[in-house]
This record gives C-alpha cells, sequence and structure tokens, in this order.
C-alpha cells in the first residue's frame, strides 16, 4: 500500500506522465465542450420554452448559472490542489494552483456582469447589495488577491506555498456564498437546481442547462490542461522526455 | 429585430451571451498562443543544445 | 512569562517614538476629512465613517509588523527557539493590538462627539470597536506574515487583506443599528482567535523556508 502510494506520488503524479495522459485527454474534452456548448447554446436560446414570470428573459440563466457554478467549483478545485500543495507538495497540484486563479477571476466576473444584465430588466436595477451578490464580489476580490501574490512573488516554491495558504483561508466564503440565500433571504432567488431533491424547473428548460454546466467545467478543464502543459514544456525543457516529445 | 425575437429582453440576452463568449475565446486563444510560444522557446534551447 | 513578553514587547514599541502615534493620527485626520466633504449629513453615517476609519488605521500600522524580526533574522531563531511559535505569535498580536488599535477605541468617543452621534450609540460603536478590531488585527498579521521576503508589497497587502475585512465591516456597522448581530462579530472574533494564529505562523515559516 504505502509503495503503491510511493509510486503514484512519484511517477503517477509526476509532470511526464502528466502530460502524456492530458495529452491524450484533450481532444476528448474540447469535443466533449464544442457539442455540449452548442447543444446549451441554442437549445436554451431557440428551444427552451420561455418562462411563465420572466419571459424570454430568463434565458440569460444559461449562461449565469453555470459561469456562478463555475467560479465556485473552479475555487472548490483550488481548495484541493492548495491542500496537496501544502500538505504533500505534489507539483502538478500547484500548477493546476497557479493555472486556476485568473480564470476563476474571469467566471466570477462573467457571473457578475450578466448577473447584473439579467438584474437590469427583473429587478429594475444593476446591482443591489444583496448578500449573494455581495459575497460573490468578495470571491471575486480574493481570486484577485491570489492573482496579484501569484504575480509578484519570484520564488516558485515561496509563491506556490503562500498562494495556497491563501486559497485555503479564503475558502471559508464558499459555504457563505452557497447559504447566503438561505441565511439572508433577500433579493436574490435560491438555489434552482438540487441533487438531492427534485430540482424546481420543467425538464425541457433544465437540460439546456445542465448541458451548458457541464461545457463550462469541460472548458476550464480544457484551458487548465493547456496551461499546465505549457508551463511544464518551459521547466521541463532540459530533460531528455521534452526532447522526445519535440522531436 | 433581436430585441423582437426575444420579446423586449433581445438586447440583454445579446449581450450576456457576447460577454461570455468573448471571455472564453479570450482564454482560449491566449492558452493556445502562449502554447506557441512556449514549443518556440523550448525548441529554440534545444538547438541551441546541439551546437 | 507570558505577563513580561508582552510588557516588553510593548515598551519596545513605544521606544520607536512617534511611530505609536501615526496610525492614531492617521484616524482622526480621515475621520475629519467626511464633514468637509460630505457636509452636516455626515452624522448619519458616522459609524460607518470611524469603522472604515479604523479598519484603514489598522491595516496601516500592520504591514511592518514581521518585518525587523525577518530583517535581523530573528525570526529564523525564534523558529528553532524552544516555545512554540503561535504563542509567541499571539503574544505579539496581543501587544500590538494594545499598543495600536486600543487607542484608537478609546479616542473614538470624542471622535462620535465630533460627528454629532449620540452617547448610546458611541457606546455600542466602542463595543463593536473592541470586539472587531482583534479580527482586523489577526488578518492583517496573516497578510504580514505572507508579505516577507516580499519586495515590492505596498499595495498587496490590502488587496491580500482587504476582501476578508469586508465581513467584520459588514457585522461591526450592523451591530450599532440591529443588536442582533452582536453575537455573530463575537463569533467572528472567537473563530479568528482560535483560527488564524496558527495559520500565521504557517506563513511565517513559508517566508522564512524559501
Amino acid at each position: 500500500m504505502r509503495r503503491a502510494w510511493y509510486w503514484i506520488s512519484q511517477q503517477g503524479l509526476s509532470t511526464q506522465s502528466f502530460y502524456k495522459t492530458s495529452g491524450r485527454l484533450l481532444p476528448f474534452i474540447t469535443a466533449g465542450f464544442l457539442v455540449l456548448f452548442l447543444y446549451g447554446l441554442i437549445a436554451g436560446l431557440f428551444f427552451a420554452p420561455a418562462d411563465y414570470q420572466q419571459g424570454d428573459g430568463f434565458r440569460i440563466i444559461y449562461v449565469h448559472v453555470p459561469s456562478a457554478f463555475a467560479a465556485m467549483a473552479i475555487y472548490f478545485c483550488m481548495t484541493i490542489c492548495a491542500v496537496l500543495t501544502l500538505v504533500w507538495r505534489i507539483k502538478i497540484a500547484s500548477l493546476c494552483l497557479t493555472a486556476s486563479t485568473s480564470l476563476g477571476a474571469g467566471f466570477t466576473f462573467l457571473a457578475l456582469v450578466t448577473g447584473s444584465i439579467w438584474g437590469k430588466p427583473m429587478w429594475g436595477t444593476w446591482w443591489i447589495w444583496d448578500a449573494r451578490l455581495t459575497s460573490v464580489l468578495i470571491l471575486f476580490f480574493i481570486y484577485g488577491g491570489l492573482i496579484a501574490l501569484q504575480s509578484i512573488i519570484a520564488n516558485k516554491q515561496h509563491r506556490d506555498r503562500a498562494v495556497s495558504l491563501m486559497t485555503l483561508v479564503g475558502a471559508i466564503n464558499l459555504p457563505i456564498i452557497h447559504y447566503s440565500v438561505i441565511w439572508w433571504s433577500t433579493l436574490h432567488q435560491g438555489a434552482t437546481l438540487s441533487l438531492f431533491s427534485e430540482s424546481l424547473i420543467a425538464p425541457a428548460m433544465l437540460r439546456p442547462l445542465l448541458a451548458m454546466i457541464a461545457a463550462f467545467m469541460l472548458f476550464y478543464g480544457m484551458i487548465v490542461c493547456l496551461r499546465m502543459r505549457n508551463t511544464i514544456l518551459v521547466t521541463d525543457m532540459k530533460t531528455e522526455w521534452v526532447k522526445k516529445v519535440l522531436q | 429585430m433581436i430585441n423582437m425575437m426575444f420579446h423586449g429582453y433581445g438586447y440583454s440576452i445579446l449581450s450576456a451571451y457576447s460577454m461570455t463568449l468573448i471571455v472564453m475565446s479570450l482564454f482560449w486563444i491566449v492558452a493556445l498562443l502562449s502554447k506557441r510560444q512556449a514549443t518556440k522557446k523550448v525548441k529554440r534551447y534545444l538547438s541551441q543544445e546541439k551546437k | 512569562m507570558l505577563l513580561t513578553l508582552i510588557r516588553y514587547d510593548i515598551i519596545r514599541t513605544l521606544r520607536r517614538g512617534f511611530s505609536v502615534v501615526t496610525p492614531l493620527l492617521f484616524f482622526t485626520m480621515i475621520i475629519c476629512l467626511f464633514p468637509f466633504a460630505i457636509g452636516d449629513n455626515a452624522r448619519l453615517i458616522a459609524p460607518g465613517i470611524i469603522w472604515v476609519a479604523a479598519l484603514l488605521a489598522v491595516l496601516l500600522s500592520i504591514d511592518t509588523l514581521f518585518t525587523k524580526e525577518w530583517e535581523t533574522g530573528c525570526l529564523d531563531h525564534l523558529l528553532l527557539s524552544p516555545y512554540s511559535l503561535t504563542q509567541l505569535v499571539s503574544i505579539k498580536l496581543l501587544s500590538h493590538w494594545i499598543t495600536y488599535s486600543l487607542p484608537l477605541i478609546i479616542i473614538s468617543p470624542v471622535l462620535g462627539l465630533l460627528l454629532h452621534l449620540p452617547p448610546p450609540v458611541i457606546k455600542t460603536l466602542m463595543i463593536t470597536l473592541l470586539l472587531g478590531t482583534p479580527v482586523l488585527t489577526l488578518f492583517g498579521a496573516l497578510g504580514a506574515a505572507l508579505m516577507i521576503g516580499i519586495r515590492e508589497n505596498s499595495v498587496l497587502l490590502p488587496i491580500l487583506i482587504l476582501p476578508f475585512y469586508i465581513p467584520v465591516l459588514i457585522f461591526g456597522t450592523s451591530a450599532i443599528t440591529t443588536p442582533g448581530s452582536l453575537p455573530l462579530l463575537g463569533a467572528l472574533l472567537l473563530f479568528s482567535i482560535a483560527t488564524l494564529p496558527f495559520l500565521i505562523t504557517q506563513a511565517l515559516k513559508i517566508g522564512v523556508d524559501t
């Protein structure tokens, strides 16, 4: 058992094997993303029935909910990577962590912008200081702080560990975002999707939404893989396997 | 026309969707560009090493 | 030993002279800016003004918390010493809070009077500051610990730490109008006292190791 674990941490999680596996997986991830994204886009825009209360305006949720989901899921993934970096110093975890920050910030930005575009016709205002909006804004600021931190520290090991520690501290915000609509029931509506009970949404509306969420997550995986591969290629420049890969 | 098609919500929908598409494609393009750059950098190193 | 260390730390800070008064002056001046900018209406938002000013003053005082120890190499010795670093960090934070934050709370009634706050509100304001400023000091110290060994850090610390100040600010100011938030602020304080000294130690170790 211990030997197996040793092998996994040394060989299975090495940059080289990650480069090879991700190279094999990337075409599938890209194809899956494109198919799901196009289906979600077309079905969401044209085939899903209009909401009886919000009319066609509800179609914004097909980009808003997936962005918000991705913003939080990316942070969750970063938290796991942070633990792996701090406790076991697994290299690809720290690579994944630093590759994820700007993507997370991008999706949080999208969630905020599409949300306010949706809020203008529905609530009559672009922005309101409600609990959900504020906590997502704080998430955006935390992402910004992490990006600033990682861009300023030159030493790689120092950078990875400092960013990991800060990521762990910021993870306290995730449950706050999730429960903000329950604890402080202000303007933002509650969750529509749930794993354990029936969703509060018609199946014809739900399917494109789920497809979009999956597509956004695949997109995240795709970009993170691309970025990690670039970094690995440059840092492992002097090894034999890079030479073989490029010839 | 777009605004009519979605019963008055066309512009909101258009701006939200285009914003999303712009941000996502920017991420994609930058990642692909840096891939080219990384490959170039490593190849230059390898060719120098040969000499 | 605990009291000796605190006393020693405070005396050492006081010997530095004027730097102890700087955050206090900063606090007062920031608050005096608002009546000029907003006019008579400033008294309506006075608790918020005092809170934001206190937050900025704490942030100002904290960014060089560990620099001296780091530059003189004292930190490496402390890491090797038989005492637990978490304990030493807690003592240092306590003395920092006494020298920098406590004066802010003590002069806040005067500033509250300048902004025409009624006495009962001033009393609750002081209680919220008493509960809130330790949290500000703790989070600020975490940022300061991460900053050791980084050169261009003047803007980085506020960017990194301010997101965590927002909840403190929300609970602190809302406790003034709705007393129900006061326990929440207390819970926040207890939670950060329980977790942050450990995290600060880890941050210091990361800085020293690399």
